[in-house]
């Protein structure tokens, strides 16, 4: 068993790094509660090219797939904000992590297990589309589901 | 007098942003469909936040948090309440809260209500929330609270967490409460 997923790991990070340009790792989807429509997927994007552009993003989890920020204002209000015509400049690396930015899945297709791995596929103006496996992943009793870092500062 | 300086050192030793409120009385209904005030938890630490089943990042985000912030209570689970208010009784039904809130912990309590008596909710804890203008394609997105809120075993909230706080540092406070 833990051959089978070592394998399965092994040709995850495989296929995470299909070419020069840009780079696209740590794919993950957090498994959804029960009657979820919605989940939310994290991924880093590095561009070691020239200025890209994203034009859209598909998992076959999901009817869609659209990139989200969580913005909160200093009264604790979170508001989503859609990003949309994402830029990235030449060596930049855009990160969507828990609490932040995201790319929100609408409308699930199916019931999300931990373990599970599913093609994602971004189509990026220049550099076209790149496919990556994204991982899901269940929620860790005992970390931190937040990993922008943060801690109080007071 | 002696009270007061007690209490400003006490503020000084919480890791959440001291925020003493005294909290009205507001009733809500639970997963089950039960009508529940806040003071039925009065004897226990109550860990409260807001949020809707259809959100995709920051409330899974939190209640995975708080999952993992109650499993370190060991022993000392009976005294503490993790409570989610669902801002969204549109789409959030009672039966479907239940299941979300219990994807988590068979513990935490899910609770929504009427526009009415979520209006008052938000009156008494000074919050917003509002279905978003921008939406995404195929349905609305809610803006809401994101801090979790702790309440004291008399009912007055104390404190405030931001939802970036590390789980050890709501732990601590906890323990310190408990």
């Amino acid at each position: 068993m833990n051959y089978l997923i070592l394998i399965l790991f092994a040709l995850i990070s495989c296929s995470q790094n299909a070419g020069g340009g840009i780079e696209i790792k740590n794919a993950w989807i957090r498994e959804a509660p029960p009657g979820a429509t919605v989940a939310a997927l994290y991924l880093e994007i590095n561009n070691n090219d020239g200025e890209d552009q994203i034009l859209s993003i598909n998992t076959p989890v999901s009817e869609l797939a659209e990139f989200h920020n969580t913005q909160v204002t200093p009264d604790g209000t979170g508001k989503m904000v859609k990003l949309e015509n994402l830029s990235i400049q030449s060596g930049e690396q855009l990160k969507f992590s828990p609490g932040g930015k995201h790319i929100m899945l609408i409308n699930l297709n199916k019931v999300l297990k931990a373990g599970e791995v599913y093609e994602v596929t971004i189509d990026f103006k220049n550099s076209g589309q790149k496919t990556v496996n994204a991982v899901v992943k269940g929620f860790d009793s005992g970390k931190d589901e937040d990993h922008s870092g943060h801690s109080m500062d007071h | 007098m002696a009270y007061l300086i007690y209490q400003a050192k006490n503020k000084e030793t919480f890791n959440g942003f001291y925020n003493e409120k005294i909290l009205d009385e507001f009733s809500l209904k639970d997963g089950k469909g039960n009508d529940v005030s806040l003071s039925d938890y009065k004897g226990k630490l109550v860990l409260l936040n807001f949020g809707y089943t259809s959100c995709p990042d920051i409330c899974p985000t939190t209640l995975g948090n708080l999952r993992s912030i109650y499993s370190k209570l060991d022993e000392n689970q009976d005294d503490v309440q993790v409570v989610f208010i669902s801002v969204d009784p549109e789409r959030d039904k009672p039966e479907k809260l239940d299941e979300y809130v219990n994807f988590f912990n068979d513990d935490f309590i899910g609770l929504s209500g009427t526009e009415d008596q979520l209006k008052e909710v938000s009156n008494i804890f000074n919050i917003f929330y509002f279905k978003e203008g921008v939406n995404t394609d195929k349905d609305y997105l809610m803006s809401h609270p994101t801090s979790i809120y702790l309440i004291d075993r008399e009912g007055k909230l104390i404190l405030k967490y931001p939802h970036t706080t590390k789980q050890e540092f709501v732990v601590e406070d906890l323990k310190r409460l408990l």
